[in-house]
């Protein structure tokens, strides 16, 4: 099944040098209140996989490597 | 019944924990750290406290932070020692976690680092042993105040605060005339404990500070204390160039019930800023004497809405208790 | 993905709790501590380390009972003068009476609050009358706390899993709950003897202005599921016509906060930087004079900090950038502002349900019993008014309380199996279309509905024409689609938000006077009308898809409000001749 394309720019950005996912690290995609982050299987890094975002801070909060940037989603910005 | 997964496990596995941690890859031992600190096992504190030799300075950090939810002795002993990690960040992390640290037992180590060499290090000790509230510091946070670093003088006048012990008072107010304007404000707001005629005193000093906020902070001790004595110096503070200065002596006014502050404080009404118009109107209505009367009707309509609500109700104060 | 037809998970417990945000934890922590032989479980949609409203921590209390500023007594009084008389005050001096211990007990686990110099705790004075606001500069760490106690007293924590409806027994008995796990879609079927609502606001009701369904002043996850699920067994809310609104930094969409910056000397004011708000408290009567400047022509409206000196903006920058909404810096510094010299615009948020902040829920007695036997709620969807965080803790801990006990008497009930079948085709169809309506899509239009015909001022007709649309999207629902587990949960979602909706509307309509200020301002019926509206407004279902709605008396107050002081409180609003 399959919906239109409705592209949007993701507000989470995860630095792929300092995440330490492909070592166990779930941290962010634990925190997250909303689920929208993910470990990629095949990069073993975190990324974000839905675009909805509260702008709340834990997964940048939290993470042990200071891999993530939450920017104020652009609608808001 | 429920599958695997639905809940979390209800005790962490720490020997599984513990084969990651003796991982080559500091990365590794840093995850196992991370939910070892989290599991809020007792037994974890043992593993955290070993974790604070490990050669990687980011392990070390996670596990100096992770003993922030233990206690005691041993633990404040481990904390300690990370106090003097060379890595900054894991000294931080460990000055954090003592700040938690509520038990008098945990005193011992902190008492040995108030005279180390390094004054964070002392700074930190001082702040870890605050909410210890033991004895045995009284005589050297008193020896503190003259310590040549501000930071740790700070942090001995709030160990001193917090023990409120009558024979720190002396010292106290000899801080209230410390160089240093953080230590000054620290030492004023401290003396809330003491004797009236001796808070007065300091607060008086205080009143007179080349810093606002040391005046500010001495404004707000007179009113908590309520004494007599220092209305003359809140009299003249109503003029002071800060209006925050300003509004705190006034409602310290209005708390003292300072009948003579009444036509100041009335002249305080027209002022351009409103917060201070309301810390006016406030004290008229605590002092609770007619002859405010004029001065608060004539501000019944003023044009900010607060000003106008503490008028008319201190207004209304002032008449139910004259009837 | 699991099998859709697969038999789902079962377990029994003595007690489940919905919702691991701020209420849930302490009723599971406090169900545990009065009898640790229980089977507690907590069951959190996200994951209870960093959840709902206090997900990173929250910048103080809005309404602490401190011995030496304020008693209980008082509380109850000035909260019933603030909710216009309509409360039921034995649920307020339940709270009020216990809001002391809690918050001792909160700083025993390492829960932060402002101490003075001395190390007592610094209640500031922000309201008019009592004294209740007490910072908390580094209130960051609250879950952390929380999740470390709830580990140590051994509940069944269960992330990621969504409660979808309750089950009931033939007698109208709580039996447990049927949950779907947001990345799995795996069903699961808790029975229990209790069960406590904990779900938390309705807080995606109305559209953020900015058009994001994410933007909204609550967290997220609260779609309003709890209000959904009482609803749907039976359970009576309440006031649910006192719609949430708050003042809130525009776009952002997050509070600025007044609580904050009041200690400070920060206020609120109108394009000419002066202040105009005439109410005390965060409430009805506060957001109309809010929406009035708006609409006169002295908008926008702006929090004004500018006054202050540069030390004391530091200082309140280091609370409102570093918890609560921590992004709060981000967002300005983004567009270049500075507290020092921009005054912060502000508007008017989106509406929702919430008894945080108004006065509207699952109705509740003091003991946090709904009207559903077994039945509890508490926290932000439950309906004691102006409840806030510490309201949330301590209701929770009484619902934790009285459920421990209940359970000791009763055993399990019994259920039809027929009601998890009807759920299981509920849940998994969005997953079973193979073409259809994308959640969002879907509640992006209820959300747009809600504003264009709910948002107030209130008109009748508006509301009606709401009425139709809402149920021509109803008829859509079995037309949503889902690609994988997280959009299930999103579709799911939107049957709650649709529920809801269709209730503000509806007890909306049933309350033919205007009260509690823009909450429920009716241009209609404009006036408040004692004789004939001085009461609660119950909902309830019909079981048909419809609702019965009826008028409940206010119980005698235990805490007597002199007419005079209702007066005097009143006085104070008076606006200026022009
Ligand atoms: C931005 C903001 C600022 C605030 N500031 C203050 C303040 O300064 N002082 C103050 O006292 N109060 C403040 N409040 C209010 C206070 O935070 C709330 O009243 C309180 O936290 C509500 O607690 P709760 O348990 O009802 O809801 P929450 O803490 O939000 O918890 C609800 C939980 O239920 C979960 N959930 C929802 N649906 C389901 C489902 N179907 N299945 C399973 N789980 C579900 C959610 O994920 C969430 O974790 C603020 C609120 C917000 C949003
Ligand atoms: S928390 Fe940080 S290190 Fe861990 S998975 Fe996420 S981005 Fe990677
Ligand atoms: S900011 Fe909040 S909602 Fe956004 S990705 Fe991070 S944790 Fe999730």
């Amino acid at each position: 099944m399959s919906f239109a394309e409705n592209p949007s720019e993701f507000p989470v950005t995860i630095d792929a040098e300092k995440c330490i996912a492909d070592k166990g690290c779930t941290v962010c995609v634990d925190v997250c209140p909303l689920d929208v982050l993910r470990i990629n299987p095949e990069t073993g890094k975190a990324h974000m996989r839905y675009d909805e975002c509260w702008y709340c801070l834990p997964c940048a909060l939290d993470c042990p490597t200071k891999a993530v940037t939450v920017a104020i989603p652009y609608l808001l910005r | 019944m429920a599958g695997q997964g639905i809940f979390e496990t209800l005790s962490a596995d720490l020997a599984e924990i513990e084969t990651r941690l003796a991982s080559a890859d500091p990365a590794e031992r840093r995850v196992a750290i991370i939910e070892l600190a989290e599991s809020a096992e007792a037994a974890a504190q043992p593993m955290l406290i070993r974790a604070l030799a490990d050669p990687d300075a980011d392990v070390r950090r996670e596990a100096a932070s992770g003993l922030d939810q233990f206690d005691g002795l041993e633990t404040a002993t481990a904390l300690a020692g990370a106090l003097l990690d060379p890595d900054a960040d894991v000294a931080a992390a460990a000055a954090s976690s003592l700040a938690e640290l509520k038990s008098p037992g945990a005193a011992p180590p902190l008492l040995t680092l108030i005279v180390h060499e390094r004054a964070e290090v002392r700074a930190a000790a001082w702040r870890g042993l605050r909410g210890l509230k033991v004895k045995p510091a009284l005589a050297p946070a008193i020896e503190a105040l003259k310590d040549v670093d501000p930071r740790v003088r700070r942090e001995a006048v709030g160990v001193l605060a917090y023990l409120k012990n009558e024979a720190a008072l002396p010292a106290l107010i000899e801080a209230a005339r410390d160089q240093d304007s953080d230590v000054r404000r620290a030492a004023i707001s401290a003396l809330a404990f003491a004797p009236g005629a001796v808070a007065a005193e300091a607060a008086r000093g205080g009143l007179a500070d080349e810093h606002w906020q040391v005046r500010e902070a001495a404004a707000a001790l007179s009113g908590k204390i309520s004494i007599a004595d220092a209305a003359p110096s809140l009299m003249l503070a109503l003029d002071d160039a800060f209006w925050q200065v300003r509004g705190k002596a006034a409602l310290a006014l209005g708390k003292l019930a300072s009948v003579e502050a009444i036509p100041a404080l009335g002249a305080l009404l027209s002022h351009s800023v409103s917060n201070l118009r309301k810390d006016a109107a406030t004290a008229l209505g605590d002092i609770r004497h007619p002859d405010a009367l004029p001065f608060l009707d004539a501000v019944a309509d003023d044009a900010d809405p607060d000003v106008r609500k503490i008028a008319r109700w201190s207004a209304h104060l002032i008449r139910s208790s004259a009837g | 993905m699991a099998n859709l037809d697969d038999d789902a998970s079962f377990f029994e417990a003595d007690i489940l709790v919905i919702g691991g945000g701020t209420a849930g934890p302490l009723a599971a922590f406090k169900a545990k501590a009065a009898n640790p032989a229980l089977r507690v479980v907590l069951l959190e949609k996200a994951n209870v380390k960093r959840s709902g409203a206090i997900a990173v921590g929250m910048d103080g209390l809005n309404n602490a009972v401190v011995p030496g500023f304020a008693t209980p007594e008082q509380y109850v009084r000035e909260i019933t003068i603030a909710n216009d008389g309509i409360v039921y005050q034995q649920a307020i001096l339940a709270y009020a009476r216990r809001s002391f211990d809690m918050i001792r007990e909160l700083d025993d686990w390492g829960v932060k609050f402002q101490k003075d110099e001395n190390g007592d705790y610094d209640v500031k004075k922000v309201h008019h009358l009592g004294t209740y606001v007490l910072p908390m500069p580094e209130g960051g760490t609250i879950k952390k706390a929380l999740y470390r106690q709830l580990r140590k007293a051994q509940v069944l924590i269960s992330n990621r899993f969504m409660a979808t409806r309750l089950l009931t027994s033939w007698d109208g008995r709580a039996a447990g709950a049927i949950a779907v796990n947001s990345r799995t879609a795996e069903l699961l079927v808790i029975r229990a003897k209790a069960v406590i609502l904990a779900a938390g606001a309705a807080g995606r009701l109305g559209l953020p202005a900015s058009g994001y369904l994410w933007g909204t002043y609550e967290n997220p996850t609260n779609s309003g599921d709890g209000y959904a699920m009482a609803l749907h067994a039976g359970a009576e809310l309440t006031n649910l016509e006192c719609f949430q609104i708050n003042p809130l930094i525009k776009d952002y969409n997050g509070p600025a906060c007044a609580y904050v910056g009041g200690p400070f000397g920060a206020y609120t004011a109108n394009s000419d930087g002066a202040r105009f708000i005439e109410c005390d408290y965060w409430s009805g009567q506060m957001m109309l004079e809010f929406y009035k400047e708006l609409e006169g022509g002295k908008g926008p409206v702006f929090l004004k900090l500018d006054h202050l000196a540069p030390e004391t903006v530091t200082e309140v920058e280091n609370i409102l950038h570093r918890v609560e909404r921590p992004s709060r810096g981000l967002f300005h510094q983004g567009r270049g502002a500075d507290y020092r010299k921009d005054m912060v615009e502000m508007h008017i948020s989106e509406i929702g349900f919430c008894s945080g902040h108004s006065a509207s829920g699952v109705w509740v007695d003091e003991h946090a019993q709904t009207t559903v036997p077994g039945l509890y709620a508490a926290g932000d969807m439950a309906s004691v008014p102006h409840n806030y965080m510490l309201g949330a803790f301590v209701n929770g801990a009484i619902a934790g309380e009285h459920a421990a006990q209940f359970v000791e008497e009763v055993p399990l009930a019994d259920y039809d199996q027929g009601q998890v079948e009807a759920e299981r085709a509920r849940v998994t169809a969005p997953l079973r279309n193979e073409t259809g309506l994308p959640p969002n899509q879907v509640e992006y239009k209820i959300r747009r509905f809600v504003n264009d015909y709910l948002q107030p001022p209130k008109v009748t007709r508006k509301y009606e024409i709401a009425r139709k649309r809402f149920a021509e999207i109803r008829a859509d629902l079995p037309r949503l689609a889902a690609r994988d587990p997280h959009e299930l949960m999103r579709a799911l979602e939107v049957h709650s938000i649709l529920d809801c909706a269709e209730m503000a509307a509806a007890a909306s309509l049933y309350r033919t006077e205007s009260r509690w200020g823009l909450y429920h301002y009716r241009l209609d019926y404009p006036e408040t009308d004692d004789r004939d509206w001085f009461c609660h407004v119950q909902l309830t279902s019909d079981g048909k898809g419809g609702f019965v709605l009826r008028k409940r008396p206010v119980d005698p107050y235990v805490v007597p409000v002199k007419t005079t002081e209702r007066d005097a409180y009143h006085r104070l609003r008076i606006p200026t001749p022009a």
